[in-house]
């Protein structure tokens, strides 16, 4: 960006204010290269990143025990992420979701309007985001490939 | 201070798997009304001793489940950057929900609802319909993993002043979200009357009747109403007629019955409920 009066503070936005990007996984961790793309993505165009982890098999029943490991799971990925974001100056949140992935996307859309685009991890099939998603819906498998 | 023309919608909750996403529901309605959520809990009252079983902090682990839905609740809207209010309370579950929607000066209330058979429901209590009952304002019954959607609503009449107010509700969402309204009057005509000649015929004339009002009443308000008649049980049809026609929600009016018979056989709305996935909006007189 250019400034015009370089003496001047810009006013910094509010990060609840930024254009949200929001990622999709069910693996309980990130994949790297879902994480690069997304934070480069995020930093490049200011916005700010919406890590949804879904748990596609609430309902198991193994007494919980897939469930809390799924979720020891995703902290231990939150602190990774994290220390990520902070060298790049993005913004990053996290919501641990159940169910199916088009029906997580279709929901988090009607929460948050201002979700620019989606951002989808391996393991998630883009036909069932992109049905429910109002929202641009990219696989970063394809990315990674390229 | 609240500011009365912020809407409030509040969510009652419980640490089963029928409610774990109602506050995420919630909150996407909450986002197109500019509602505020509040979030209650009640701990059901416990006035045994359990110290005879060495359980020295009871109280404590029976709040803990409920606190924690709480927490988890306000976790989620935080990571959103939304604001959710909390509300942790002890005693009776229905009477509480209700103090609090009288409190907060609620404008729905939100609950989430389990198909049950009509003996679990007698064995496993009545919260549910105590609440309709009770409740200062509409009741939003969310089934398990139902999602809130009001593309398709269906909206069950049948003359009285309960389903008149359920047509002024089903229009008046759909004049906000642009949905489309089915209208169903359903002939119930009891076996003793129904071998009777002409019977059948007095009764849908009668339905016609009572859903062309339903329909200029749509009219005034622009709103178009596709209407249908069937003949059989009503939370049946209602059911299958949703199913069919892929509705998304289903208003109705807050009639009971006497609190005997629906003791036993069970109120509409629980039957509907038992019957059909999709939320129903259960309209109070305002």
């Amino acid at each position: 960006m250019i400034q015009l009066y370089p003496d001047e503070k810009l006013a910094e936005i509010p990060s609840q204010n930024l254009p949200v990007i929001l990622v999709v996984t069910r693996n309980s961790y990130l994949t790297e290269a879902a994480m690069t793309y997304s934070l480069n993505v995020a930093g490049r165009l200011n916005h700010r990143l919406l890590v949804a982890y879904i748990n596609t098999m609430p309902f198991l029943w193994d007494a919980g025990s897939r469930s809390r490991r799924f979720a020891l799971a995703v902290d231990d990925s939150v602190v990774l992420l994290r220390k990520c974001s902070q060298k790049k100056g993005v913004v990053v949140s996290h919501v641990k979701e159940s169910g199916n992935p088009g029906r997580v996307v279709s929901r988090l859309c009607r929460i948050m309007k201002k979700i620019e685009f989606i951002i989808v991890d391996n393991g998630v099939r883009v036909e069932v985001v992109v049905s429910r998603s109002p929202v641009p819906v990219f696989n970063v498998d394809n990315f990674a490939r390229m | 201070m609240i500011d009365p023309s912020v809407k409030t919608i509040l969510v009652a909750m419980n640490n089963s798997q029928e409610n774990r996403s109602l506050f995420k529901e919630a909150l996407a309605l909450a986002a197109s009304m500019r509602a505020r959520v509040v979030v209650v809990s009640v701990t059901p009252a416990y006035e045994g001793n359990m110290d005879r079983l060495f359980m020295r902090d009871a109280v404590q682990q029976l709040n803990a489940p409920f606190e924690e839905v709480l927490m988890v609740a306000e976790e989620y809207a935080v990571a959103l950057g939304l604001s959710l209010e909390t509300i942790h309370r002890t005693g009776k579950p229905d009477e509480q929900i209700c103090a609090v929607a009288y409190e907060v000066k609620a404008d729905i209330l939100i609950l989430g609802c389990a198909q049950r058979m009509q003996i679990e429901r007698m064995l496993l209590g009545r919260t549910m319909i105590e609440v309709i009952i009770n409740s200062p304002c509409d009741v939003l019954l969310i089934p398990e993993e139902g999602e809130l959607r009001v593309n398709k609503i269906l909206v069950g009449v049948d003359g009285s002043a309960a389903s008149r107010e359920a047509g002024r509700r089903a229009i008046e969402v759909a004049k906000s979200y642009g949905s489309e309204i089915h209208a169903l009057y359903v002939t119930n005509i009891p076996a003793e009357r129904s071998l009777r000649y002409g019977v059948t015929r007095e009764a849908e004339q009668q339905g016609w009747e009572i859903l062309k009002q339903v329909v200029n009443e749509g009219k005034e308000q622009d709103v178009p109403i596709v209407t249908a008649i069937r003949g059989n049980v009503p939370e049946e049809c209602l059911a299958s007629y949703a199913q069919e026609n892929n509705i998304h929600l289903i208003v109705v009016g807050s009639k009971t019955g006497s609190m005997g018979f629906d003791m036993f056989c069970g109120s509409v709305v629980e039957r509907i409920i038992s019957l059909t996935s999709c939320p129903v909006l259960v309209a109070k007189k305002r």
